[in-house]
């Protein structure tokens, strides 16, 4: 009887530290090594099962180890062991997992998606996420995130794509660049040719095929060239600075800023890039450029004639997209999460939520930033300020 | 598989020199008696590379008897030893004997990484041991990082990473018996498909993030030993594989490119990143990386590599083995040409599919420890033939008593092809990437071999092509001994483009004649813009060529291809083109169209270039639609008059006919025969007479109009013969029309 109140004292000293850490970890706080707690926990199902073995068995049993006190010394040394590997393993993952910030645990919401998505993008309240399923548009409602229709279905090698007026879409594909008119109908083929990056404003839209971006109205409906510029390399994103009257550029080799001059473009800067750059982010006079093994820069654009080079953050193994949100910035790096970063000075690491699947893409607007979860397909709306 | 003979001795003597320390040679060198045992060690690395594994080792043990107490040789002696024994207990003396050799480099120059790296490597060959070769790896890590040596330290990372990435691919796809059923039992599986579709649907679930902790520290390991190393390719593919597996392909494409740096002109680098390209779906590039890939490789490697025997039935394969190089040659472009789906691509879809496939086996179940290939392998033998799996599961091993003996310390791999329900057990040692197939299913494999060589499903998914009606029409050209040959195609752009949310597309056409020997005589390629106007499902866009060839055979393709729906259509076909005798009574074939008119009002034509043609490329028509029909006779005969005189019978018989009930048609609109009608239950005959004029007696063109009437949807025979009455002589030809339901 002795033994089992034994086991029952062991048991209850274990569940104490699991729950809190528990609830710690739920907080953020710090996290109790599971080495110590599995070793617990083994301890106490060691004491349990030799408790048991003696209750059964009696006191005495033949052998080198047959008196009860051998047999609880080995079976609890055996269990705390086992617990010990076991929470090793636990604390390694852990530790394999967070190695690049703290656990973050946003709340979040969430909607299923079909097919392949790549690409997501918001405007306002709502948000289109393209993929070989075409375009899947959602609502963001206080509750959820609302299924809002499907258009550009059955198009293939979706490249680019941003929202214009509410419900207007440009859509970059292998083959061109489609123009989709508001709420329905389907889409008009304004550009031929491989088109890798497009970015709108209320009645133009940015075109950047080859290493050409272009300039054409939003109400265009012939297949043609547009007016435009070379900017050397191939283009792999875009960003309107309305503030400015600018378009930025990220091409293989440089961040491009080009002043919009009535139906055209004109080069501003070229600002040479030592790596290949995936995608752009803008907020303010702030600018945030993906790529990928070699992290995430900061330039500041306040002079658009030389951007500066502000701070360089490679903490994520990858990174595939980005986006700002006041002082913070969102860095999707594929299966190690979504890192949130304190950009207010240097950029500092406020922690990783990892929850958020396989984040593919990334994308904030007003109170709020979305995440392409390639894991669970899906995508997922959390607060951009969250605690 | 291992490698046979002067491969694998070739294989492991490189291996032997590139471990080969130079530091720790300069250590030593300074004993009596190791100068010369540096040289024997030189000799016997010579005649190891030269394939003669006896005399080398002879000449170790020489050197070690020489300079007993010089390090290298007996490390040398034990690598020998270790490198060309096998796993398993087969060879335990000669691993022994390896160990015992290293142990004794060791006394001699007590941590160095180098030979704790070999003892670990003979460790994890050693059944019971291979928990302890974990442990020497981190022995050699400590040392190596001491030493600072970075190649060195490069090989330990890549030795650990290697470790616990075999323990992922353990417990990847692992998934947890729900049913009663303990286990899978791979002889249920052969007798009945069911079984496996269960047991993935019904009787086990998915662990998810199994393995994940073995995962995160290979990839850890492995990318320590890039930043050690850029250059090591062990380490660069085990991470790649990691990131494939991961689905991590834009991962895998920029690792593969920045390890490019340092090793430029290395093929699997190339490869591992085509193929990561491939996944991403940006075929054309993949494609350019795989051409530069191939002849970077070494020519036995390319050809065992890239070989079609893995693709063909047991004795075609056989045959194909026997061919000399060139016809093997000429074989390998046939069966590509044959096998590759659209010419208007830039790429070989099956061949980069092939490709795809053959890197993936290599990159995953190759291993230098055991000179295995992985194409060689029973999985990367199945993943040549029928792609990567859709469904694939892994089972624990067996701890206790089973029905399935193979079970018991052995992981059951199951891979399963819903759509063909093909399924292949595969079983082996935990931690080790070793499969073989389980119980039967290598008799199994060999059967479906000889059912199915090989299948491109997977590329047929994203890739789907719809068929083009192609009619081709001969006619006599200008010239003697040349034929006109005219080629009409109906694509079917509104299929092409179904359930597309767009206006308007780019439609890319291209027709493609070879002659037997697959030479490309024609390549004709086009670009347009296609707008769809209606919402007919059935529209088509019509495209003609013209070509005037030699008589012979020919092949030719008509390929359209609409890339923002993804959808292609192809019609292919043989092309014989028999000569026209001048001097003698034929007929062309007959040109069949939807609408054909003079081009200048009234005037008789005298070839067809005379005339608005409006061909129809499917052939297929609707009851109550008007056929036209063109055609023309050559060397007809005049009569004292000088003119022609000729009897056209044209019969219209049902081959295949979806209802039963008579057909009617009647002649009328354009040419000679006017409103002549006929009825009959399963075949209609015109007949009506024509005189030509002096001038066209050499080539008489002839044409009307088909009015189908009452026809009802089937397949019909239409016949046209020609009789020229002052010769008496008749030609005959015959075209295969389709009448399709209203």
């Amino acid at each position: 009887m002795r033994r089992f109140v034994l086991s029952l004292a062991l048991a209850a000293t274990t569940l104490g530290p699991l729950a809190s850490d528990a609830i710690a970890q739920d907080q953020g706080r710090g996290r109790f090594p599971r080495k110590y707690l599995f070793s617990l926990i083994g301890a106490a199902v060691g004491t349990a099962v030799g408790g048991s073995y003696i209750a059964f068995q009696g006191q005495s049993q033949p052998g080198n180890c047959g008196d009860p006190s051998c047999v609880v010394a080995v079976t609890v040394s055996a269990g705390a062991l086992i617990g010990y590997m076991i929470g090793r393993e636990f604390d390694e993952l852990h530790a394999l997992r967070y190695r690049g910030g703290a656990p973050l645990k946003p709340q979040s919401v969430s909607a299923g998606l079909i097919g392949d998505p790549t690409l997501l993008t918001v405007e306002d309240d709502l948000i289109a996420v393209g993929g070989s399923a075409g375009v899947q548009f959602f609502r963001s409602t206080p509750n959820q995130l609302r299924a809002d229709g499907r258009r550009a279905a059955g198009v293939r090698g979706i490249a680019a794509l941003d929202l214009a007026q509410p419900g207007a879409m440009a859509l970059g594909s292998v083959t061109g660049l489609y123009l989709f008119p508001p709420r329905e109908g389907p889409g008009a083929l304004v550009r031929p040719g491989e088109i890798g990056a497009t970015v709108t404003t209320v009645d133009r839209v940015f075109i950047g095929g080859g290493s050409r971006v272009e300039s054409a109205p939003l109400s265009a409906d012939t297949s043609r060239t547009w007016p435009g510029v070379d900017v050397g390399s191939r283009v792999r994103d875009l960003e309107v600075d309305l503030g400015r009257n600018l378009v930025w550029a990220v091409t293989d080799s440089a961040l491009v800023a080009l002043r919009i001059a009535g139906d055209s473009l004109e080069s501003v800067s070229s600002t040479p890039l030592d790596a290949r750059p995936r995608t752009l982010a803008l907020e303010g006079s702030r600018l945030a450029v993906t790529f990928g093994e070699q992290g995430v820069r900061l330039f500041d654009a306040t002079e658009p004639t030389a951007p500066r080079l502000t701070a360089v953050w490679e903490g994520a193994r990858f990174a595939y997209d980005v986006s700002l949100a006041g002082t913070r910035m969102f860095v999707a790096a594929g299966p190690e999460g979504l890192y949130v970063l304190d950009i207010s000075a240097d950029p500092v690491v406020i922690g990783l939520a990892r929850e958020l699947g396989f984040a593919a893409a990334v994308a904030s607007f007003g109170p709020f930033t979305y995440v392409l979860d390639r894991s669970t397909n899906s995508v997922r709306r959390i607060e951009s300020e969250f605690q | 598989m291992p490698l046979a003979g002067s491969s694998r001795a070739a294989a492991f003597a490189l291996l032997i020199g590139s471990v080969l320390a130079p530091d720790a040679r300069a250590q030593e060198a300074a004993r009596p008696g190791d100068a010369i045992a540096d040289s024997l060690i030189a000799a016997a690395l010579d005649r190891a590379r030269a394939g003669d594994t006896s005399s080398a080792l002879r000449t170790l043990d020489r050197a070690t008897k020489v300079a007993p107490k010089h390090a290298i040789a007996h490390y040398q002696r034990g690598v020998m030893l270790s490198r060309s024994s096998d796993l398993g207990m087969s060879d335990l003396f000669r691993r022994r004997s390896a160990t015992n050799a290293i142990k004794r480099a060791l006394d001699l120059d007590p941590g160095n990484p180098l030979y704790l790296i070999e003892l670990g490597r003979l460790r994890l060959k050693t059944p019971f041991l291979r928990l302890d070769a974990q442990r020497l790896f981190r022995r050699a890590l400590e040392a190596a990082e001491k030493r600072g040596d970075r190649r060195v330290l490069a090989d330990v990372r890549w030795e650990l990473g290697q470790i616990h990435e075999r323990r992922f691919i353990t417990m990847a796809n692992r998934r947890l018996m729900t049913s009663t059923a303990r286990t899978f039992d791979p002889e249920y599986a052969l007798e009945d498909w069911h079984y496996t579709h269960n047991f993935f649907t019904q009787w086990s679930v998915p662990i998810d993030d199994a393995g994940e902790l073995d995962y995160r520290k290979a990839e850890e390991h492995y990318r320590a030993a890039l930043e050690a190393d850029s250059a090591h390719l062990g380490a660069a593919t085990g991470l790649l594989g990691l990131l494939h597996d991961g689905f991590r392909y834009e991962e895998m494409s920029a690792v593969a490119m920045a390890l490019r740096q340092a090793s430029p002109n290395e093929p699997r680098l190339l490869m591992a990143q085509a193929l990561a390209l491939h996944r991403l779906g940006r075929d054309h590039e993949a494609g350019q990386l795989f051409d530069l890939a191939i002849p970077l490789l070494r020519d036995e490697e390319r050809h065992d590599m890239l070989n079609l025997v893995a693709l063909l039935r047991k004795a075609d394969a056989s045959e194909y083995a026997a061919l000399g190089d060139s016809a093997r040659a000429e074989f390998e472009a046939l069966y590509w040409s044959l096998a590759d789906p659209l010419r208007l691509t830039p790429v070989n879809e099956a061949k980069l599919e092939f490709l795809s496939r053959v890197t993936y086996a290599d990159l995953r179940f190759s291993s230098a420890e055991f000179g295995i290939r992985g194409w060689h392998t029973d999985r990367g033998d199945i993943l040549m033939r029928y792609g990567p799996p859709p469904m694939v599961g892994t089972v624990a091993p067996e701890t206790g008593e089973s029905l399935n003996n193979e079970a018991i310390a052995n992981v059951t791999t199951v891979w399963y092809y819903p759509d063909t329900k093909l399924r292949f057990v595969f079983v082996g040692p935990p931690a080790m990437n070793s499969s073989r197939f389980a119980g039967d299913f290598r008799a199994y494999a060999e059967n479906a071999r000889y059912i199915a060589p090989v299948s491109f499903a997977n590329i047929e998914e994203r890739f789907p092509i719809d068929s083009i009606g192609v009619q081709v029409a001969r006619f006599r050209a200008d010239r003697p001994d040349a034929v006109d040959v005219s080629v009409f195609a109906d694509v079917p752009t509104a299929a092409m483009l179904r359930d597309t949310d767009v206006r308007e597309a780019s439609l890319e056409t291209g027709f493609f004649l070879s002659d037997l020997r697959r030479r490309t005589l024609v390549a004709d390629r086009d670009t347009a813009i296609v707008r769809l106007t209606d919402d007919r499902p059935d529209a088509v866009s019509s495209r003609s060529w013209r070509r005037t060839l030699a008589p012979g055979d020919y092949l030719y393709r008509v390929e359209a291809r609409q890339p923002i729906s993804g959808r292609n259509a192809r019609g292919l076909a043989a092309l014989p083109v028999a000569p026209f005798t001048a001097g003698t009574h034929q007929l062309s074939d007959i040109l069949v169209a939807r609408h054909i008119g003079l081009k200048s009002g009234g005037d008789k034509p005298t070839s067809r270039d005379d005339l608005l043609i409006m061909p129809a490329g499917r052939l297929t028509f609707a009851p109550g639609d008007t056929i036209f029909l063109y055609w023309e006779s050559y060397g007809l005969v005049p009569d004292s008059n000088g003119v022609g005189r000729a009897r056209i019978d044209l019969a219209l018989r049902v081959d295949q006919l979806h209802r039963q009930t008579g057909i009617e048609v009647f002649l009328g609109g354009i040419g000679d025969a006017l409103g002549i009608t006929a009825k009959g239950d399963d075949r209609v005959s015109l007949t009506y007479d024509r005189s030509i004029n002096a001038g066209a007696m050499d080539r008489a063109p002839d044409h009307l109009a088909l009015g189908l009437g009452s026809a009802p949807p089937g397949t019909y025979t239409l016949e046209i013969t020609v009789t020229d009455l002052v010769a008496n002589v008749s030609a005959t030809r015959q075209r295969v029309l389709q009448v399709r339901a209203p």
